[in-house]
């Protein structure tokens, strides 16, 4: 893999973090999209260049290695006759930002942006890209510049024919408004039209899946009008070339849309459709089962056990890597011995975890940041297991025969409060004695996680030990980059070892056809971090999302968008 | 009257001012930047820049509140920092809700407390004197949030005839509304039940030990002309004043009543906006919040004033 | 007034006490009020030792509903809701009395100050005091949560403060009806200083109202603090708190979970029922 695209790949997912690690986003666990994963393993692919022609072809190498978010149970596909009419109920989380398609940050604010508007690649088959506005493209031989043919007859909703010089103006937007995924490799003016339906895109620099930072996987990207003004919201200037057309919204209730008839891919078969804003994630669960709404985006399974069981409703349960962090300190402080680290790690019944947390519907964790739906994941590492016994005397050893005290932190978000107490209640057995505290996000990130000062090296004034999320990640580079490398910005455990350092380099370097250099690095990898336990991981957990049966062809991404065009309701 | 109608006017308004600048100041003391609590603890230093420049937050302080007082002059309360419209648009729809769960909460429980306070006064110490008198009390103590969690595992789980959230869906008629709505509304009306027959009962007794209640049953009046010709009259007034001033403290039940229910109101506003340090959003809402109590005690007195003539003469005089 | 007159004062409100007392003891609503109020309090004391369980430490499956092992069934982590009902007394009866004498003994004092003085000193703190009424205690709660951190003290501190100017309130006309009696007059006479004649010669004599306004306020603060727990301030994580319990357990009744959400809701209930039962039975002593 050629590392300066990987690096530009990796800055594209961390900065789209950075830009908008908001409590709703965390909230919804899933911060980065599984097409990356196709992204990554495509880079340097020759293929990768070649252009894509029909929606239904997946992006080359895409398919072995799509593994960021498997269906484990797909909602049923049509086993009823698609119905005209009628109108469809989403439940979503309240809304915490504005619905500028340039400057928005959150997920509510993508899925009800992107009902309007629309991409250059939309959302395909098999959570990969497909064509939208754009119905093929294609790159120079080095991929410094692309292509882009632009469909045929698609008009505003405010009228007017769409053209490239709306992608133009689009592109330079986005390059003012500072989008995350596209800093640093198209400037202003990139964008030539050589005539009204073909964009070329000319880059800083070459990017050998661009088609995919300008995609549903890069939120921000919706093409807008060509007179439309940095900073417009959906709200307040409703157009978009897309199914629908925003009718009323109140950022405290919902957002109305009605069918736009002329939609150039035919008039969707529903009447309108409804976005109903709910404060968490629970309550979405009763109304989808009361009847109220249709689809819930996501919800948890402590609280949705029910929803399993109901017969009326599909639920999609999507492996992932989505896991939480217990970090301690390494550098100083009683974990700074590994061995503390292990005792802890030791004490933990993960089993009862998953149960108690998930009901069942998470993977375990081996305190490293390879998941197991990973390729690379190296299934004969021993999963560490609980031994009280083993934990006590390692902790004799460290110099703690009485057991140690410290107070363990944490955000509060959906089952983390929970799992701090079970935590705190596990490791008694082996002599820790933790105190739960949970405390709003926030103040958990500001004052715990990683505090603004010091600010050299990052994280130092983190807490001696604490329970952080992470997303999901189509590949465990942002993991490994930010919270485990030396001096990473999210590296709360302070650790530092030229070991793990030099087997993620290994990784990272690895060409994408070698996917045996891949497995042992990441065989490498799982051993440090085993071993040294800078974090322990007790799982990783199931993306789910629930829809009533009445309903059949909606698609979505993890990235809180929900396509409706072709969507019915019984 | 006018004149003390415009005096009265004129201390609430004092007492907002006094309102706001508290609230204004203390939220101003937060740890956290206002920047940086809206655009997440990571936000990088170019957006923090870009926000404060927009909201025109590196302006000293003083500058920003009289900024704000003087938008509050032309009714004019902000935009809310994270959806960015303006406050009385935001808080609008949430203030209906909240207003007609309210209401719905007041018609169930008034005619029956007046009734309950009447009828206890008329039988002082008897049997159905102490159940009122003692359910009244129990009713007014426990918070609502108890209240309408029992609620809803007696009518939502075990006998499933109600819905257990509140959340209405889009296009319910006013009459299907109700359905939603009985729930929220009882748990709050049994708060209310206390405070009002208890209110009720103690006027009741007092007009009934009265001179004239005396001399009017002495003169062959009947019991029902009685009580309705000067006993609820003269009861009625000590009520409403109670009521009135424990507004603002009934109004913490709806906060917590909403979250219970999931019911989108002014409480959920006041959470959302608490917890994102929002803070016009913040500011309407206690700007609300006091509004009401304030029109809530001038109503009451302007309705005992007009019961009773006495209080009248006397305000004419003062 | 000369001393001798003043100690037979003194005599008869004590026996003025004492018969009130006698007259309590009759009523079968402070009794059943006391008894309550005492179950509760040995809670709070003894809290985890009374219980048949670790009500932190002992983890059994989750959400199993009531049964002979668990008899309130176990919550959502699997800890015994019996046990923690009972722990869970001792935050609520730590909190709610302590505001409540805070803001009696500041309501006191500045009623006392403002029926004493009255003029400009009662024109300035009537209209602060009103201020604070107009404040809902939720909302303050949730505020100083944000800007103070959680902790008990800061509950304490904010139910006490917003308590406080009712107290003033009972307390202020209470202090009026006294200022203008004899033995007011008399010791201003007598050159007996603002002090003295505030808290020796008025205090005794309005401490009836303030004994029942901090019975009152006692069922208040309860109130409150449940709601404001349940809101999640003020708590510690995991803390076996009856709102916060609520507030972790109330969305489970969706799944027809209910036993970890109504047992506590019963407590809350008893508690402020019997607090309530003891109020009005030193009121109606009082009225007599």
């Amino acid at each position: 893999m050629d590392h300066v695209e990987n690096r530009a790949v990796d800055g594209l997912i961390a900065s789209q973090l950075n830009g908008r690690l908001t409590r709703r986003q965390l909230a919804t666990g899933v911060l980065a999209l599984p097409a990356i994963t196709a992204l990554i393993a495509a880079c340097g692919s020759d293929k990768a260049k070649t252009t894509s022609t029909t929606g239904a072809t997946t992006a080359p190498g895409a398919d072995t290695t799509l593994t960021g978010a498997t269906p484990t149970t797909v909602a049923s596909e049509t086993t009823l006759a698609a119905a005209s009419g009628g109108n469809l109920i989403v439940a979503m989380d309240l809304p915490g930002g504005p619905f500028d398609p340039v400057g928005m940050y959150d997920l509510v604010a993508y899925g009800l942006v992107a009902q309007c508007f629309e991409f250059l690649c939309s959302l395909g088959d098999n959570s990969d890209i497909g064509p939208g506005l754009a119905t093929e493209w294609s790159s120079n031989a080095d991929a410094t510049e692309w292509t882009f043919k632009l469909r045929e007859g698609v008009k505003w909703q405010k009228g007017g024919d769409f053209t490239a010089d709306d992608v133009a103006a689009t592109m330079d937007r986005l390059v003012e408004g500072g989008n995350s995924g596209l800093g640093g490799i198209i400037s202003k003016g990139s964008v030539t039209a050589p005539d009204p339906l073909t964009a070329v895109i000319k880059l800083d620099k070459a990017v050998g899946l661009f088609p995919y930072l300008v995609s549903v996987f890069n939120a921000q990207t919706v093409i807008t009008p060509k007179d439309w003004a940095l900073g417009n919201t959906l709200d307040k200037n409703p157009d978009g070339t897309g199914p629908w057309i925003l009718e009323s919204l109140d950022p405290t209730t919902s957002a109305k849309f009605k069918k736009n008839p002329d939609y150039w891919g035919g008039p969707p078969p529903l009447d309108s459709v409804e976005f109903q804003f709910f404060p968490d994630t629970d309550t979405q669960v009763t109304a989808l089962q009361g009847g109220n709404v249709d689809v819930v985006m996501q919800f948890q399974a402590s609280t949705g056990t029910s929803l399993f069981s109901d017969s009326s409703v599909d639920v999609s349960v999507l492996r992932a890597a989505t896991h939480r962090q217990l970090w301690m300190r390494c550098d100083t402080g009683q974990f700074a011995d590994k061995k503390v680290r292990q005792a802890l790690a030791l004490s933990l019944d993960r089993d009862v975890l998953i149960s108690t947390l998930f009901d069942g519907k998470a993977d375990l964790g081996n305190d490293h940041v390879i998941a197991p739906i990973y390729p690379y994941f190296d299934k004969t590492q021993p999963q560490r297991t609980r031994d009280i016994a083993k934990a006590k005397s390692l902790l004799t050893d460290a110099g703690f025969p009485n057991g140690l005290e410290a107070t363990l932190y944490a955000g509060d978000l959906q089952e983390i409060k929970q799992l701090a107490q079970l935590v705190a209640v596990q490791a008694a057995d082996a002599g820790f004695k933790l105190t739960a505290s949970v405390v709003d996000n926030g103040s958990f990130y500001g004052k715990y996680w990683c505090p603004a000062e010091p600010k050299d090296p990052p994280c130092s004034g983190a807490a001696e030990i604490g329970i952080v999320d992470y997303g999901h990640r189509a590949t465990p580079d942002v993991f490994l980059n930010a919270a485990i490398k030396t001096h990473g910005v999210w590296n709360s455990s302070q650790y530092s070892s030229a070991e793990l350092d030099t087997a993620f380099e290994a990784f990272q370097a690895a060409p994408e056809a070698d996917d045996a250099g891949r497995a042992a690095a990441a065989k490498n990898i799982q051993k440090i971090m085993n071993e040294d336990v800078p974090v322990c991981i007790p799982y990783f957990y199931n993306y789910l999302s629930a829809t009533s049966k009445k309903v059949s062809g909606a698609q979505t991404s993890a990235l809180g968008q929900i396509f409706l065009a072709k969507a019915s309701k019984a | 009257m006018t004149r003390y109608i415009l005096k009265r006017l004129l201390l609430a308004l004092v007492t907002l001012w006094l309102l706001v600048t508290a609230v204004y100041f203390m939220v101003n003391v937060l740890p956290q930047s206002v920047a940086k609590s809206v655009l997440g603890n990571t936000a990088l230093p170019e957006a923090v820049d870009r926000f404060n420049l927009k909201w025109k937050l590196n302006d000293p302080q003083l500058t920003q509140y009289f900024r704000y007082i003087k938008g509050l002059v032309h009714f004019d309360l902000g935009r809310s920092y994270k959806s960015e419209r303006p406050v009385l648009n935001v808080l609008g729809g949430p203030l209906v809700r909240s207003a007609k769960l309210a209401i719905f909460a007041l018609v169930i429980t008034v005619p029956i407390s007046i009734w309950a306070g009447v009828t206890a006064a008329r039988r002082r110490d008897g049997k159905l004197d102490r159940a009122i008198v003692l359910t009244g009390l129990a009713t007014s103590s426990i918070p609502e949030f108890v209240t309408g969690a029992l609620l809803v595992i007696v009518f939502g789980v075990f006998l499933n005839w109600l819905p257990v959230i509140s959340t209405i869906p889009s296009g319910t008629s006013l009459i299907g509304q109700v359905r939603y709505l009985i729930l929220p509304a009882l748990s709050m009306a049994i708060v209310y039940f206390g405070y009002i027959a208890r209110m009720m009962r103690a006027g009741s007794i007092k007009a009934l030990e009265s001179d004239y209640a005396r001399t009017a049953t002495m003169k062959g009046l009947n019991d029902r002309q009685l009580i309705r010709r000067h006993v609820i009259r003269n009861a009625i007034p000590p009520t409403i004043t109670v009521i009135s001033v424990q507004i603002g403290y009934l109004f913490g039940g709806i906060i917590a009543v909403e979250k219970v229910f999931n019911y989108s109101g002014i409480g959920q506003q006041i959470f959302v906006a608490v917890s994102a340090k929002d803070l016009p959003l913040l500011q309407g809402c206690v700007l609300i919040v006091g509004t009401i109590y304030m029109l809530a005690t001038l109503t009451a007195d302007i309705i005992i004033a007009w019961l009773n003539p006495r209080v009248r003469l006397q305000v004419g005089s003062s | 007034m000369n001393p001798v007159e003043t100690q037979t004062f003194r005599t008869e409100r004590q026996n003025a006490r004492r018969e009130n007392w006698h007259l309590l003891r009759r009523k079968a609503g402070f009794i059943i009020g006391v008894f309550i109020v005492a179950i509760w309090t040995v809670c709070a004391i003894f809290g985890s030792r009374l219980a048949p369980r670790d009500p932190a430490r002992d983890l059994d499956v989750k959400n199993l509903s009531p049964r002979r092992s668990h008899w309130f069934g176990t919550d959502i982590i699997g800890r015994d809701v019996l046990s923690r009902v009972i722990a869970g007394a001792r935050n609520v009866l730590l909190i709610a009395p302590v505001a409540a004498m805070l803001s009696i003994i500041a309501g006191a004092i500045l009623g006392l100050m403002m029926g004493y003085f009255r003029g400009v000193v009662d024109m300035i703190l009537s209209r602060i005091v009103e201020t604070f009424l107009a404040l809902p205690v939720v909302l303050v709660g949730l505020l100083a949560l944000v800007i103070f951190g959680s902790s008990r003290v800061v509950v304490i501190g904010v139910v006490a403060t917003l308590f406080t100017p009712i107290v003033t309130r009972t307390v202020r006309s209470a202090v009026l009806a006294e200022a203008d009696l004899d033995y007011v007059t008399s010791a201003r006479l007598r050159g007996e200083s603002s002090l003295f004649i505030m808290f020796r010669e008025i205090l005794p004599n309005v401490s009836a109202p303030i004994v029942v306004e901090f019975t009152v306020r006692v069922g208040y603060a309860i109130f409150t603090v449940a709601s404001l727990s349940f809101l999640g301030v003020g708590v510690a994580t995991g803390s076996p708190d009856w709102g916060s319990s609520i507030a972790d357990h109330y969305r489970l009744m969706n799944d027809n979970i209910w036993w970890s959400t109504l047992f506590p809701a019963l407590a809350i209930t008893s508690l402020v029922i019997a607090v309530n039962l003891i109020a009005d039975s030193i009121q109606a002593v009082y009225d007599r």
